[in-house]
C-alpha cells in the first residue's frame, strides 16, 4: 500500500498494511532540520524552499503517513487585519508569537471586519503565500501517493489566533456571547477560505481542521454553541466544494457524558469523519467509544512524556503494548500528543513511527 | 452545589459588581476583612475549583469568578495590610521564555492572593536571569513559578531549574509548574517539585510544598 492507500484504509475501517502514523506539527520537521524559526520564515517572508524540505524530510525521512505542509501556524494573517507578530528567536516554533491582536477592543472589531470583507488569504499576508507554495511544491513532489491536508483552526480558536488575546477572548464568551458568535463564524469563513486555497495548490486528501479549547478550556455546552455549527458548516462546503471529508482536532476530556453527547453531535450531526485527540483519552477508549460505537476513524494518541524522554527501547514496549490494547485496530492511526517538545531527538520520532509500523502491522497481534 | 451566603454565591456566579456591593456593605458592618476574606470569598473560589475538577466550570466561568475575587482584594488588600496579615507564603510567578500567555498564570496569581500568599508577577515572556535574580532577592523558603501554554516554549521550565540550581538556590526555593501542556509525568521529568492540573489545586499544591 503507499500511504494514500493505507490512509484510506483507515478512514473506511479496514484494515491497512500496518498503521499510518500522523506527522508531528511544523516545529519539529523544523527542527529535526536543525533550523529555529528565524531560519525559514520572518514578518513577512517564508522561506518555501526549506519548509518543503522539511515537509518532504518527515514523510521520505522519518516515514510519516500523511503531509500537512501548513501545520500549523496560529500567525498566519495576523498582520494584515492590523496585529502585530513577532518571530520567536529562541525555539524552531512553527507559530509566530502574536504580539498584539487586531481586535484589542471592541472598537477595533468595525475595522476587522471591513478588512475581513476584502481579505484574499492567496495574497494578503506573504507568509501564507509561501506557504500555498510549500503546499505546491510538497504536492509536485509526493504525487497522488501520500495524503496531502489543508489546515487550519475552526471556530472559537480561529476567532481567538485571528482577532483578540486570549484571556479577552474568554472573558467574551461569558460577558457578550453574541459576539463571539458573530467572530467565530467570520473566524470560520477566512478559514474556509484558507483551506480552499490549499486545495487549489494541490491538498489532495482530507481538511484537517483544529479547535485547541475543545471541552479542555470551555464547556461542552459551548462548544455546541461556538463551535458545533462551525464545524459542520466547513464539513458541508468541503464536501460540496472539493468532495473531500472532514477530521477535527480536539483538546480535552471526551470521557464525560457532557463531553461525550458534544462528540456525538460533531460525529452524527456535523458529519466529522475522524478525530484526533488528545492524550486525555486512552487507545482503548477511543476504539471503543468513537470508532466501533460512533462509526468514525479517530487518532490513538501517544503520551509526549515518553517520545520526549525515551529511550528507544521504551518507546519501542510502549507502542507494542498500546497496540495489544485495541482490538482489532481497525479506524485507527497513531499521532502525537501536542506535548512533545520540539528538541525531542529526531531518533525518538523515528523510533516510535517504526515501532508502529512494525508493531501495527494487521492483522494486529493480541 | 451547596448552600452558601451571598457574598460566597456571588463570587460563585463571578458577579464583580454583587460581590463589590456586598464586600462594603460587609465593612459598613464591621466585619473584619480578614474574616470577609476567609470566611466568604476563599470558600467561593474553593467552590469553584470544585465545580472545575467535576466539568461544571471552565475557563470562562473561572476567570469571571476570579475577576470578581479581586475586584474585592483590591478594596481589601489595604486593609488586610494595615492589620499586620500575616502572609501564607511568598510565590514568584512567570511564564518562561518565549511564551506570552498568561490566563493560567493570572488566575493562579489571583486566587494565590486571595489565599493569602505575597505574590510577585513577573509577566510573560520572562528571561531566564530574571526568574533567578527574583528568587535571589527573597530569603527563605519561597516558590517558583513557571507557566507555558505553547508547547515548544516547555523545553524553557527544566533550563530555569538549572539555572536555579546553579545559583545555590534550589534547596529553598520549591519550583511548581504549570499549563495545559503540563502534566505530573512532565514535571517528574524536569525535577519539578510539583504541578497542579487548575488553579485552585495550584494554590493547595503551593500551600503543601511551603508546609513539607
Amino acid at each position: 500500500m503507499n500511504k494514500k492507500e493505507r490512509f484510506q484504509a483507515v478512514r473506511e475501517k479496514r484494515a491497512p498494511d500496518y498503521m499510518p502514523v500522523w506527522p508531528r506539527v511544523m516545529s519539529q520537521m523544523i527542527y529535526a532540520k536543525g533550523w529555529m524559526l528565524p531560519d525559514v520564515t520572518g514578518v513577512d517572508w517564508y522561506d518555501s524552499d526549506k519548509i518543503t524540505e522539511a515537509v518532504l524530510d518527515s514523510i521520505k525521512v522519518v516515514d510519516y503517513d500523511l503531509a500537512i505542509p501548513t501545520y500549523c501556524d496560529y500567525a498566519f494573517g495576523v498582520p494584515p487585519l492590523g496585529g502585530k507578530i513577532n518571530i520567536p528567536t529562541k525555539f524552531g516554533v512553527a507559530a509566530g508569537t502574536t504580539d498584539q491582536q487586531p481586535v484589542m477592543t471592541k472598537d477595533d472589531w468595525s475595522k476587522v471586519q471591513k478588512k475581513l470583507a476584502s481579505y484574499d488569504v492567496r495574497t494578503a499576508d506573504p507568509r501564507m503565500k509561501g506557504a500555498l507554495e510549500v503546499v505546491k511544491n510538497v504536492s509536485k513532489a509526493v504525487g497522488d501517493e501520500v495524503p496531502l491536508c489543508p489546515m487550519y483552526y475552526v471556530g472559537t480558536t480561529a476567532a481567538m489566533f485571528l482577532f483578540r488575546p486570549n484571556e479577552a477572548f474568554l472573558e467574551d464568551i461569558s460577558e457578550d456571547p453574541e459576539w463571539v458568535d458573530e467572530m467565530c463564524k467570520l473566524a470560520t469563513d477566512w478559514s474556509l477560505d484558507w483551506i480552499r486555497a490549499q486545495y487549489e495548490a494541490g491538498a489532495n486528501s482530507v481538511a484537517f481542521i483544529a479547535e485547541t479549547m475543545g471541552t479542555l478550556m470551555i464547556s461542552p455546552k459551548d462548544g455546541e454553541r461556538f463551535n458545533l455549527p462551525n464545524i459542520a458548516r466547513v464539513v458541508e462546503t468541503v464536501k460540496k466544494e472539493f468532495n473531500q471529508p472532514t477530521w477535527l482536532h480536539i483538546h480535552g476530556d471526551m470521557k464525560t457524558p457532557k463531553a461525550y453527547s458534544y462528540l456525538t453531535k460533531l460525529a452524527k450531526e456535523a458529519g466529522v469523519e475522524g478525530f484526533h485527540f488528545d492524550e486525555n483519552n486512552p487507545p482503548e477508549w477511543i476504539k471503543e467509544q468513537v470508532v466501533d460505537k460512533l462509526g468514525v476513524s479517530a487518532c490513538i494518541i501517544t503520551d509526549g512524556a515518553r517520545i520526549v524522554s525515551g529511550p528507544v527501547d521504551k518507546i519501542r514496549a510502549e507502542v507494542k503494548d498500546w497496540m495489544s490494547r485495541i482490538g482489532d485496530g481497525l479506524g485507527l492511526m497513531m499521532a502525537p500528543s501536542c506535548q512533545v517538545l520540539p528538541s525531542t531527538p529526531n531518533e525518538h520520532f523515528k523510533a516510535w513511527v517504526d515501532a508502529t509500523h512494525e508493531y501495527g502491522s494487521y492483522p494486529l497481534k493480541k | 452545589m451547596g448552600e452558601f451566603g451571598p457574598l460566597t454565591q456571588a463570587v460563585i456566579d463571578g458577579n464583580g459588581k454583587k460581590v463589590l456591593e456586598l464586600v462594603s456593605k460587609a465593612l459598613g458592618e464591621k466585619a473584619t476583612p480578614a474574616s470577609i476574606l476567609s470566611e466568604h470569598l476563599i470558600p467561593g473560589m474553593i467552590e469553584v475549583g470544585k465545580l472545575m475538577a467535576e466539568g461544571e466550570y471552565f475557563i470562562p466561568e473561572v476567570l469571571k469568578s476570579a475577576k470578581s475575587m479581586n475586584g474585592a482584594l483590591e478594596i481589601l488588600e489595604p486593609l488586610l495590610a494595615q492589620g499586620g496579615r500575616e502572609s501564607a507564603g511568598y510565590v514568584i510567578m512567570g511564564t518562561v521564555d518565549g511564551d506570552i500567555h498568561d490566563i493560567g498564570k493570572n488566575l493562579v496569581c489571583m486566587l494565590l492572593k486571595g489565599s493569602g500568599f505575597e505574590v510577585v508577577d513577573l509577566g510573560v515572556s520572562v528571561p531566564l536571569a530574571k526568574f533567578v535574580e527574583a528568587a535571589k532577592a527573597k530569603d527563605g523558603k519561597i516558590i517558583l513559578g513557571l507557566s507555558a501554554l505553547i508547547t515548544p516554549t516547555l523545553d524553557e521550565m527544566p533550563v530555569v531549574i538549572k539555572a536555579i540550581e546553579e545559583a545555590g538556590l534550589r534547596s529553598r526555593v520549591k519550583i511548581m509548574v504549570g499549563g495545559a501542556p503540563v502534566t505530573k509525568e512532565f514535571a517528574e521529568s524536569i525535577k519539578a517539585d510539583g504541578t497542579a492540573p487548575d488553579a485552585p489545586s495550584a494554590v493547595t499544591l503551593a500551600k503543601s510544598l511551603l508546609a513539607a
